[in-house]
């Protein structure tokens, strides 16, 4: 607990990390910004269609794969690669706390403030949705037929930032991983923007492949819904549309994990500190 | 053997195909201030970053106080305080922010214990009147000191300090070497200190040890060396690498 708090100090001692807080409301100004516009365009039976009701999922949905990975990002660039590689770790690693102990802190500090980050934002869209749009009797949300009630929704949000904490704190895994084996903290942000940017382009591609062949291929079906990104995009969405989606999009989760953990846990615990 | 702080038993390190070091063995008394000399690339900050739980040896142990580094960290690395290298410290806090965010990491302090720790360390090394300014804007001999304060956090048995002199004008010297002094004699603390400035190390040190090539060269008694037809470290350290 005390490396925790120590690990947690140290992020909030930084103004970055205040600016993204600062941020977090003013994306869900944007996000409203589009929705407005977007309203116009889309009829009001449509799931795109934001009301005061729908807006925290809508926004969180167009926000997540731009802000709240690049959040993410910077939380775990700053406190592993900056402290790794600049040597400040050696302070925290010649006291009595083994590594792992020390990876699994850094690892609960980010997910801490990525949880406080996700409520900031649910807080200020459902503050900006309740001043800026309208209600409506019926509503609609994606893959499903039905209408849903106004407290259907409210824990239909609850299950959806759920479902985003889960996927991030995945995410997590991997940014950790490359963090860690980045030389500086310039190249941790590059490699990790290179990653979502080549995961994105892979969903398009495999999407693109997918429309141009006749008969449903499997593999393709398969590879395409196998991106972080596509579980952001897509993905959360289709997991509280039915059981099999949610069986696979956790299935798909739970291999980042394994994978990125363990090279992030062994890489961390077993290489010797030289820095 | 129960004299000994710190002692080095065989410690081996092969990177690669490279052996750094080759059975490293060495014993530090409670109390005594021991010099680790020897060239660049000897291998004195490896047998420290072996010492200090950041690296793991291919063989050998390192105990403190009896208790092993690496099976036993714990325990261990409570009677222990560092500078490895340089003294870096999260220059986006202030030198009273960094000493309490580390202070936290000491189990046997409250919260209340922590700040009154952090004070009685900062009047030590005589940095109570910067304390509150950020770490970026120390000098490089402040750095030092307030590397020392962050050492003396843990109520430590034994200090290491890797080089602590580098870097350093003669006034910084002067007052890193009486801190040194005073540390052992007030508080009884014992220091390994690895240092190229061997008419400093002569000046505080009471007994040495000497690596060449990865291996141990000579250990004992700075009165021996001095004693010896060289009567000074530098033409002493010559004799026993050459």
């Amino acid at each position: 607990m005390r490396l925790l708090i120590s690990e947690c100090e140290r992020l909030f001692s930084r103004k970055l990390i205040w600016l993204l807080y600062l941020a977090i409301p003013l994306s869900a100004f944007g996000a409203l910004q589009y929705h407005l516009k977007r309203n116009h365009e889309v009829g009001i039976t449509s799931p795109e269609y934001s009301s005061v009701y729908t807006f925290p999922v809508n926004a969180l949905h167009e926000m997540l794969p731009f802000f709240f990975n690049l959040f993410l990002l910077v939380l775990i660039v700053l406190s592993v690669t900056e402290e790794y590689r600049g040597g400040e770790l050696r302070l925290i690693l010649i006291r009595q706390y083994s590594k792992a102990e020390v990876f699994f802190a850094k690892l609960g500090a980010v997910w801490l403030l990525l949880l406080a980050g996700l409520l900031l934002f649910y807080l200020s869209s459902q503050i900006i949705g309740w001043l800026a749009l309208t209600k409506v009797n019926a509503i609609y949300l994606f893959y499903h037929q039905e209408t849903f009630s106004v407290s259907e929704v409210f824990f239909y949000i609850i299950k959806f930032y759920l479902l985003t904490l889960v996927t991030l704190s995945v995410l997590i895994f991997v940014f950790f991983w490359i963090a860690i084996i980045s030389p500086r903290v310039t190249v941790a942000m590059g490699l990790g923007i290179g990653y979502l940017f080549l995961s994105i382009t892979f969903d398009i591609i495999m999407g693109i492949i997918q429309t141009h062949v006749n008969s449903p291929n499997l593999l393709v079906l398969f590879l395409m819904n196998f991106t972080i990104t596509r579980v952001e995009f897509q993905g959360i969405h289709l997991m509280l549309a039915n059981p099999f989606n949610f069986m696979f999009f956790s299935l798909v989760l739970a291999v980042y994990l394994l994978l990125f953990g363990m090279l992030s846990f062994f890489y961390f615990t077993k290489k010797d500190y030289y820095y | 053997m129960q004299d000994y702080l710190l002692e080095v038993s065989n410690v081996t390190k092969i990177m690669g195909k490279r052996k750094i070091l080759n059975e490293v063995s060495f014993n530090v008394k409670k109390g005594s201030i021991c010099g680790f000399i020897g060239a660049n690339g000897a291998g004195k900050t490896t047998t420290i970053r072996i010492i200090t739980g950041l690296v793991t040896p291919t063989a050998g142990t390192v105990r403190i106080d009896q208790h092993d580094v690496h099976k036993d960290r714990k325990k261990a690395l409570q009677k222990l305080g560092a500078i490895v290298e340089t003294p870096i410290f999260f220059s986006y806090m202030t030198g009273r922010k960094n000493l309490l965010n580390l202070a936290r990491l000491h189990a046997h302090l409250d919260s209340h214990q922590q700040k009154e720790k952090v004070d009685e360390v900062l009047r030590i090394v005589d940095l109570i009147d910067r304390a509150d300014d950020k770490v970026k804007t120390y000098s490089l001999g402040m750095k030092q000191r307030l590397g020392i304060a962050q050492a003396l956090l843990g109520d430590p048995e034994i200090i290491i300090l890797d080089e602590p002199a580098n870097g350093l004008d003669p006034i910084g010297m002067r007052e890193l070497r009486e801190l040194i002094l005073r540390l052992s004699r007030e508080h009884k603390i014992t220091f390994l200190i690895s240092s190229h400035l061997l008419d400093e190390l002569q000046k505080i040190c009471d007994h040495l040890v000497v690596i060449h090539k990865g291996s141990i060269a000579w250990t004992g008694e700075l009165k021996d060396v001095m004693a010896s037809q060289y009567h000074n470290i530098e033409d002493f350290l010559i004799s026993v690498t050459r």
